[in-house]
């Protein structure tokens, strides 16, 4: 029980890098931005997940982005790793509340883009060389922002956590 | 108590990823690619290529038929606008006629491979997925060192320079796009003979550096690659403003690509290997060198 909703949010994880390569980055990138979706994957499991678990799906999933892309090892694993751990810390806050929900995906969205961007640019990568950073950061935020409304409701139904547990597995 | 543990426990994972991440970035950076991060990411492409061939090969269908129907209204106006432009490309070629035989025999006389001929010895591919991420400029091809892709080698398409081959396995490539702003490549303009540096600016135009200039770029001049890492003569664009030289600064403008990155499917890769691997810029390599003939597929 204890490692089964780690599994499953293990396979959401992979399922959304391949889906970010091969359908968002390639045909769903209105005005040439796409939705941080492998993100809002995390963020979306972390709310039912442990922090260590939460964590370890942020840290699978980013490196297995960074593989994949063509993109510096280990950036993406640190943002999603502190995604991970951010949305169970600020979910006791959050939870029950739809908005503030929402809320947090947009400003984690942001958050993770632009430490992506930071990163990226303290070990040697032209980031803040793309003419359209900001844009790319806001627009994927919004996104991921109405994306979540769907992403959000699977996750939980997928991963419900037992509440007769009393810890988050 | 209990509580304080699962705390402590969940602190020390966190700053064990953490720095686990930072070593990972730093030992890429080290090794730039190559080492174990490189065979890491060989591996991980290989056992990934099957199940992103698949997935594309659903998802391309279904988003082709909707673009087809989203851009139903604007294919006609495009229609419209290539139709003008063919009969201005077809007023040109006329005009151009005299100027190319005589282009011929210098190029001749330079020992220079016509792109025709390169175009011969590549290898047409398709491409099957993205980079991961707004920031990753970059697109992966169905063909890889299998079919005689190797790291360095040009890819275009119909419109022009594509990008570069920038990481292998045996049967797929990552090809760095012209757009990546850590990717430049020496150009010439083929009127004026300006010769310079275009980089990549994340999206749209790129931006184009010359310290050699001595008068002014006009708009609309062809921009086409210029030796070392590409064979000379490929088309990356066309000037996209006019621009004088400004003191200190040399010359710059931006580039307009002729290459759709928004819409790459068939692109087709240059079995040309660069002759140098330096990554300095046009405008201190003046030397131009004949391209190394490539392997036929």
């Amino acid at each position: 029980m204890r490692f089964r909703h780690l599994n499953i949010g293990l396979a959401l994880g992979i399922g959304a890098v391949i889906l970010q390569t091969t359908l968002f980055n390639r045909y769903l990138d209105p005005f040439g931005v796409a939705p941080n979706f492998v993100l809002l994957v995390v963020v979306a499991a972390s709310y039912q997940l442990s922090e260590e678990a939460a964590m370890l799906l942020g840290f699978s999933a980013g490196l297995l982005t960074d593989l994949l892309g063509n993109t510096l090892l280990g950036v993406w694993a640190l943002v999603l790793t502190v995604a991970g751990y951010t949305t169970v810390r600020i979910r006791p806050r959050v939870e029950g509340n739809a908005a503030l929900t929402l809320a947090s995906v947009f400003a984690l969205t942001i958050g993770g883009e632009l430490l992506y961007a930071v990163l990226g640019t303290l070990f040697g990568q032209q980031v803040f060389s793309d003419v359209n950073a900001f844009k790319k950061v806001l627009l994927a935020a919004v996104y991921n922002l109405l994306l979540a409304a769907l992403v959000l409701p699977v996750a939980a139904r997928l991963m419900r956590r037992d509440p007769a547990a009393g810890v988050w597995t | 108590m209990l509580a304080n543990q699962r705390f402590a426990r969940s602190t020390a994972l966190f700053i064990s990823l953490i720095t686990l991440s930072f070593v990972l970035m730093t030992f890429d950076v080290r090794s730039e690619g190559e080492g174990v991060t490189g065979t890491l990411r060989e591996g991980v492409r290989t056992l990934f290529d099957p199940v992103q061939t698949a997935v594309t090969a659903v998802v391309r269908p279904v988003a082709d038929a909707v673009d087809a129907m989203v851009n139903l209204t604007g294919l006609r106006a495009e229609n419209d606008r290539l139709r003008e432009q063919l009969e201005d490309a077809n007023r040109v070629l006329a005009e151009t006629e005299s100027i190319r035989s005589e282009n011929e025999v210098l190029r001749q006389l330079l020992d220079l491979e016509l792109p025709g001929e390169l175009l011969a010895q590549s290898v047409v591919a398709r491409v099957q997925a993205s980079g991961s991420s707004n920031f990753d400029f970059s697109v992966v091809l169905n063909k890889g060192a299998d079919h005689g892709l190797a790291i360095g080698q040009p890819v275009v398409n119909l419109q022009g320079l594509v990008g570069r081959i920038d990481a292998v396995t045996s049967s797929s490539a990552t090809v760095k796009l012209l757009t990546d702003p850590d990717h430049s490549v020496a150009v010439r303009l083929a009127k004026s003979g300006l010769i310079g540096t275009a980089e990549g600016r994340g999206a749209g135009n790129l931006k184009f550096i010359s310290s050699r200039a001595d008068g002014p770029v006009s708009e609309g001049e062809v921009v086409v690659t210029f030796a070392n890492r590409y064979p000379a003569g490929l088309v990356v664009g066309k000037v996209a403003e006019s621009a004088d030289v400004s003191v200190g600064t040399g010359l710059q403008t931006t580039i307009d690509p002729a290459v759709d990155f928004e819409r790459l499917d068939f692109v087709r890769v240059i079995l040309f290997l660069p002759g140098t691997d330096d990554d300095a810029p046009a405008d201190e390599q003046p030397a131009l060198e004949p391209p190394a003939g490539g392997e036929t597929p």
